[in-house]
């Protein structure tokens, strides 16, 4: 564009009226500096309507010279301007960082919290599940004795079963089993609670008395991991005269009885 | 107002970036009453006008080193910084209230001042030459001029195109230039 093109836009009024965009002000300052014409101009529309203004112009009280004049005065001694935009960029800088600072520390508070929670809580797991897997394996070890229990109390209570008790052949021990016997099903059970615990490398053996001749009933526990183990089923028996139970070598079940600890009769 | 210009606009300038104050006091002797009226135009309230007022030639002495006179008249600028502080004022919710109640209760010494003014203009001869310039050529200029407004609030306000306030803008103030050269 050139100066003429400039000034019959109309931009330049714009300008000298305070209504061109941001843009349009930058270029009409830059055509300004470039062509004389466009500055005189632009003089020419402010002088008209600086004209125009003081055509409206309404005299203000004399008291605001002098509150202006006191403000500005009180400003100089002071530099106020000064040391309000020096507070200004610090307060900016400032009223971000302690924020971000409180943030900051309470983030790290937070997450050593956190971490020792953590911590303790883990502790506090790992010992809950010890304790739970050692109740549960504790209640498991009750119901397997209160079943065998109950198992025991139905055999023993079963009007099926006939007792037998098989006494020491050495008539000054104190030892011996109770058999029970189940007519009906044949099954045989033996409650070794009165025979004391097999010497190191030993093991107690039942036997049944089948037509004169001896019959492994098989090997029979005395305890388990330090517990007595009370009635436990054997091998069954239809016809039988007799129930022994003999002291064997440690190992797998006997054709022969060895050494017969006790005998017991089944009438 | 002063009678007798002491100093030309370059030589006010130069005073007053260098933080004179006698230079200062002449300016507002000239230019307060023209600036008031402007202010005065948007708010309709003498008392906030002139709060207004006060406060923008103290920007005008804070500011005054970022004045450029590449970019046009000292007057111009002062202008710009005073409606704009106007315009803010305006858009503050509190100053909007208050400048309506102190308008109704001011109105009619505000009315004789506004003749007392126009008296004065009169004799000037400019006032009157100002009656003849199209009232749309009129609502134009004082639309932007006392009204603060935008192209685009100018442009709904006449009710025409936006591209066309700047043609009628151009119209007017060169139809505003030829009365004042006239005079």
């Amino acid at each position: 564009m050139n100066a003429q093109e400039i000034i019959s836009s109309g931009i330049l009024e714009l300008y000298c009226m305070g209504l061109s965009s941001a843009a349009e002000t930058a270029e009409v300052a830059a055509w300004a500096k470039q062509y004389p014409e466009v500055a005189a101009e632009i003089e020419v529309i402010q002088s008209g309507l600086e004209s125009y203004a003081q055509t409206h112009a309404v005299a203000p009280a004399a008291s605001v010279k002098e509150k202006l004049f006191a403000a500005i005065n009180t400003n100089e001694a002071a530099p106020v301007v000064n040391i309000k935009t020096a507070e200004k960029t610090t307060a900016k800088v400032y009223s971000i960082s302690p924020a971000w600072k409180y943030a900051a520390a309470a983030s790290v508070i937070l997450l050593v919290g956190s971490l020792l929670l953590n911590y303790t809580f883990y502790n506090k797991y790992q010992s809950a599940n010890k304790e739970l897997a050692s109740t549960q394996n504790e209640l498991q070890q009750q119901i397997t004795s209160a079943q065998s229990m109950d198992s025991a109390i139905d055999i023993m209570g079963d009007m099926h079963a006939t007792q037998v008790v098989a006494k020491s052949v050495d008539t000054t021990a104190d030892m011996g089993a109770r058999i029970y016997w189940m007519k009906n099903t044949h099954e045989v059970y033996v409650d070794p609670a009165n025979l004391p615990k097999a010497p190191e490398g030993k093991q107690y053996e039942f036997w049944a008395i089948v037509e004169g001749a001896p019959v492994n009933g098989g090997v029979i526990t005395t305890e388990i991991n330090g517990k007595k183990v009370h009635v436990q089923k054997m091998k069954s028996f239809g016809k039988v005269q007799a129930f022994a139970i003999s002291l064997e070598d440690a190992g797998p079940a006997k054709a022969k009885p060895d050494k017969v600890m006790a005998v017991g009769s089944s009438i | 107002m002063p009678d007798t210009l002491k100093y030309s606009e370059e030589e006010l300038v130069m005073l007053l970036q260098s933080r004179d104050q006698q230079a200062f006091s002449y300016l507002y002797d000239n230019y307060s009453a023209a600036l008031n009226g402007i202010i005065y135009r948007m708010v309709e309230d003498r008392e906030l006008a002139e709060d207004i007022l006060q406060e923008a030639f103290v920007k005008i002495w804070n500011n005054f080193s970022s004045y450029d006179t590449g970019k046009g008249r000292l007057f111009t600028w002062m202008l710009n910084i005073t409606r704009n502080l106007t315009i803010d004022t305006l858009r503050s919710k509190g100053y909007k209230k208050q400048g309506k109640i102190s308008s109704d209760e001011n109105s009619v010494s505000n009315l004789t001042d506004d003749t007392r003014m126009a008296e004065r203009f009169d004799a000037m001869g400019i006032r009157k030459q100002l009656v003849n310039l199209k009232p749309e050529q009129r609502s134009i200029i004082d639309l932007a001029y006392f009204n603060g407004y935008t192209q685009d609030e100018i442009s709904k306000e006449m009710g025409i195109p936006l591209g066309t306030v700047k043609t009628r803008m151009r119209a007017a103030i060169i139809e505003l230039r030829k009365m004042l050269e006239h005079n």
